[in-house]
């Protein structure tokens, strides 16, 4: 489990990038943290990697702190938005580099899916394309099967198909291996099928967060018409996050358990009663909304 | 932390894979000044004319040259990730902590340079044995190993240092020239200032076999109040400590012909440690995120600079010594020029125009201000010098010209001491003639003291010559000489034989026109010379007769082109010589052993010049004349016989009449 209390981190003594952050992200899941650009989303992951010191707070991963030890860091693998690769390295010898430092590094896993994704494995890197460099650095890190992984816009530069094999890979590395993964994007949509909890990074702290399934079971979009004049008063028992009346239909958006709100709505004698799904990007937007921001001015 | 909790911290794949990454210009850099070296010793090799003896410097330019790209490269290499926010990210996340990457590194960059320097010094193992002629001693080799590897080692930590605190390239570069040059600069600055202004120096003596017989302050008061403490005004003046570290090393050990300085391999020795741990400390602290701009903290960026602006100051401190008002300008049109240079350098912009002038501007006034106020100071220091240790002759050949002449000798005996400085006193006060300086050496401090020659200056020098000399021959350590002369191979017996002389030197006159004989020892990490001359001594007169007689045998036996003569009969010497070269060559095998007073020696005139040396004139004569018998019908001959004329006495002489 990783633990972050009150982490403050600034450049150059003067810019805050992120302030009293806190925030516990569960082992085996995949956590996504969205926020607009400057938000502090690859600060934070390159604290949690220790590559940058933060000015106060602390970062635990198994209640340990992180800081430059190099045991708690053997199970941390990191994907940064701007790959790096040697001057004249292939594809084998970065995975030789990782397997020199990762002890649980599987240079199987990287050929088998290498030859999957025909990548050559002896070619220079640097003939590569942006894409195929970025499949070449996430198998790399996924055949580390560090315990916590972290990838910074992930999916950059893949195009469809690849994106569903790399989540796919994902996803079976986190059911059958028990990994824990991080992973941040501007794309909500890019993470909505794939995490199981979100954070949203807002200037310098978690504005939000909650597991998708809790988010997805206990939000609706509710359409709903009576016989008789109403407004949202008369949903009183209902924990009501946005409220819509244009005409005689009312567009309600619910944050409450989907059994006990019908009961509540049918006892009313509606003449129209539709339970609607939301998108990830509508629950963020509703969200946001209760809590009194402008989704736009966040994401 | 323990030592060996961070030697546990050295990770040999972090390393491998850290230099497999730069492997190609680490083996260019690294394989480059072998190969150098390589080239230069077979251009020597296969130039010699004799043996020859490689002098420390020759010996170690190219890797003296190479101190200033090396060290620094290797240290980029291993470092240089700090510089670009994509490298950090990589190397970073990976399962290492700061302080295994930088043990890994500096004992990485340590072994490597260690490796380059044993192979380096093996090419010159190599060279020495392969080629007899080239003389390479094996504490020379020794010597170079050990001040190269400590000097390569002491720039590369200064290197990792400074990329600990820069965040780019040409911040490093500063930084590093900053540890590296300051301090030397400084010196060197004051010796400017000490050459500039002739500072009175005192020589305290409370010991009655020092104080003069004659000493007059002549009403100058500043003389008396310095007499009442036993100070006595002399002709000197300090000497700096110019004992610097690598790649600058000690100015007075370039007077030796050597880079190598004792005092700045310790003084490299404590430094490595000292920065190599504030490097680690740095290092651990520093924050990744300032990279690829060097110096984002304003204030330490300003500060940098400041520092670099102290030689540019100096400087226009001298400009405006020599043209006044026009030189405030220049100055500081010099100084802003730079100020603008250095941003440019070092952040890729103007950093803050008007600020950053207005602080250069003001930095210069400041370290203007400094220097003119230590100027000042300059003209009224006077130095006491205090408890002499030892004096050192320098630049004085004792019996020049002579037997022998030894140089750099050092005089530690306290009466001799007492003597010269007896001297000194007197003769200060005495008219001027010609001075000679000795080195002066007190616990802390080194001076340079004018003595006049006079007789008793004689007298001091004979006393040494007495005591001195006849010890230093009696401890030679003859096993250990390295070079007898260009075609002479310093055997056991000629060691032994020259021991022999040295050992009993006393009734021999020096005749000028004799053969010295130069021997050379690598001692004391310079080569000690002496010149003797083989005819004090009959059984090394004959050995270095035969020795050199071998030559000329080879050579005849194998050449035409050879001139041969004495002072007065060269060409009638030359064409009888070669019209009976069998015989002659017979001759000199079998009938050279005799030693007399009428030893006649021969100049051979080849490329390389060779001598002859006839043991019996008389004999010779005796043989000549059986030589000339066979050329009584040669017409040629009796033309020669008919002009004989005056032979050149050198072999310049007659390469300039050819």
């Amino acid at each position: 489990m990783i633990e972050i209390k009150n982490l403050t981190k600034s450049f150059n003594d003067d810019k805050i990038v992120l302030e009293n952050l806190n925030c516990t992200i569960k082992d085996n899941a995949i956590y996504g943290l969205v926020g607009a650009n400057g938000a502090g989303k690859s600060t934070l992951l390159r604290l949690i990697t220790s590559i940058y010191k933060s000015d106060s707070g602390s970062i635990l991963i198994d209640n340990k702190e992180v800081f430059d030890n190099e045991d708690i860091k053997q199970d941390i693998v990191f994907v940064p938005d701007d790959l790096y690769f040697y001057s004249n390295y292939t594809l084998i010898d970065m995975a030789e580099y990782y397997k020199s430092l990762y002890q649980s590094f599987d240079m199987n896993y990287l050929i088998n899916h290498a030859n999957t994704l025909k990548l050559n494995i002896n070619a220079k890197l640097s003939s590569y394309s942006k894409g195929m460099k970025r499949q070449c650095a996430l198998l790399c890190a996924l055949a580390t099967k560090a315990k916590y992984m972290l990838f910074d816009e992930t999916f950059d530069g893949l195009d469809p198909v690849i994106r569903k094999y790399f989540k796919s890979l994902l996803a079976d590395l986190m059911i059958d291996n028990k990994r824990t993964i991080i992973m941040t994007s501007h794309n909500l949509r890019e993470l909505e099928d794939i995490c199981d909890n979100l954070g949203l990074l807002y200037k310098g702290s978690i504005l939000f967060e909650s597991d998708i399934d809790t988010i997805k079971t206990n939000m609706f979009k509710v359409q709903v018409s009576l016989k008789s004049d109403f407004n949202k008063s008369t949903f009183k028992g209902l924990k009501i996050l946005s409220y819509k009346k244009i005409g005689s239909v009312a567009t309600l958006i619910i944050n409450d358990d989907k059994k006990d709100s019908r009961v509540i709505l049918e006892k009313l004698k509606p003449l129209i009663l539709d339970y609607l799904p939301l998108t990830l990007e509508e629950v963020f937007i509703y969200q946001m909304e209760a809590l009194g921001y402008e989704f736009n001015e966040i994401v | 932390m323990n030592l060996m909790k961070l030697f546990k911290k050295f990770n040999i794949r972090f390393l491998k894979e850290n230099i497999k990454k730069s492997k190609a210009l680490l083996a260019f850099c690294l394989g480059l000044i072998p190969l150098l070296n390589i080239l230069v010793l077979v251009t020597v090799a296969i130039s010699l004319n004799g043996i020859e003896i490689l002098e420390f410097n020759s010996l170690s330019m190219v890797t003296y040259l190479g101190l200033f790209i090396i060290p620094i490269v290797l240290a980029v290499s291993l470092f240089g990730f700090v510089f670009k926010n994509k490298s950090v990210d990589f190397v970073l996340s990976k399962p290492l902590s700061r302080s295994t990457i930088y043990i890994t590194n500096i004992i990485g960059g340590i072994l490597i340079i260690t490796i380059f320097m044993l192979l380096n010094s093996l090419i010159y193992i190599f060279f020495g044995l392969i080629f007899s002629n080239l003389v390479i001693p094996f504490s020379l080799i020794l010597d170079y190993f050990i001040l190269y590897l400590i000097s390569y080692i002491f720039i590369f930590v200064v290197s990792s240092l400074a990329i600990s605190i820069a965040g780019n390239l040409m911040g490093s570069l500063v930084l590093i020239l900053i540890i590296i040059c300051l301090v030397p600069f400084f010196k060197i600055v004051n010796i400017y200032f000490i050459s500039n202004h002739q500072s009175s120096a005192y020589i305290k003596c409370t010991n009655d076999n020092c104080k003069p017989e004659a000493y007059n302050c002549y009403k100058y008061n500043t003389c008396i109040n310095h007499l009442k403490e036993n100070e006595y005004e002399i002709h000197g003046n300090i000497i700096p400590d110019l004992n610097f570290t690598a790649p600058i090393y000690s100015i007075d050990s370039l007077e030796d012909n050597t880079f190598y300085s004792t005092k700045s391999i310790i003084k490299m020795l404590i430094l490595i440690p000292i920065y190599s741990f504030i490097g680690y400390y740095l290092f651990n602290k520093r924050k990744m995120e300032n990279n690829e701009t060097s110096f984002k903290n304003s204030k330490l960026h300003y500060f940098i600079k400041g520092i670099t602006l102290i030689p540019v100051s100096f400087i226009c401190y001298l400009i405006i010594k020599q043209s006044n008002e026009l030189g405030f300008i220049i100055s500081i049109a010099i100084i802003l020029i730079y100020s603008a240079i250095y941003d440019l350098i070092t952040r890729k912009e103007i950093y803050k125009l008007l600020k950053s002038s207005g602080i250069s501007l003001v930095t210069l006034g400041v370290i203007l201000g400094l220097f003119g106020l230590y100027d000042i100071q300059m003209n009224s220091k006077s130095y006491i010098i205090n408890d002499i240790k030892e004096i050192a002759f320098k630049n004085i050949t004792i019996k020049k010209d002579e037997v022998y002449k030894l140089e750099n000798s050092e005089i530690t005996g306290e009466d001799l001491i007492n003597r010269i400085i007896k001297e000194t006193i007197d003769n200060n006060i005495k008219e001027y003639k010609s001075y000679t300086y000795l080195n002066i050496k007190t616990n802390n401090k080194r001076y340079s003291l004018g003595l006049d020659w006079s007789k008793e200056t004689e007298s001091i020098l004979k006393e040494i010559e007495n005591n001195y000399i006849k010890e230093y021959f009696k401890n030679y350590d003859y096993d250990s000489i390295n070079f007898t002369g260009r075609d002479i191979k310093p055997t056991k017996e000629l060691k032994k034989l020259i021991k022999n002389t040295m050992t009993n030197i006393d009734n021999y006159t020096y005749d000028s026109n004799d053969f010295l004989l130069e021997v050379k020892t690598y001692k004391n990490h310079k080569y000690e010379t002496f010149y003797i001359m083989p005819n004090i001594d009959k059984e090394l007169d004959k050995y270095v007769m035969n020795e050199k007689n071998k030559k000329v045998i080879s050579f005849l036996e194998n050449n035409n082109d050879f001139e041969i003569g004495s002072i007065t009969e060269y060409p009638l010497i030359d064409y009888v010589i070669k019209k009976n070269k069998t015989k002659f060559i017979k001759y000199l095998e079998n009938n050279n052993n005799e030693i007399t007073k009428n030893t006649l020696n021969l100049h051979m005139y080849t490329k390389y010049g060779l001598q002859v040396f006839i043991g019996d004139e008389l004999s010779f004569k005796e043989e000549f004349k059986k030589y000339e018998e066979n050329l009584k019908d040669d017409e040629y001959y009796q033309s020669l016989k008919s002009s004989v004329v005056e032979v050149p006495t050198t072999n310049e002489d007659f390469e300039e009449e050819s």
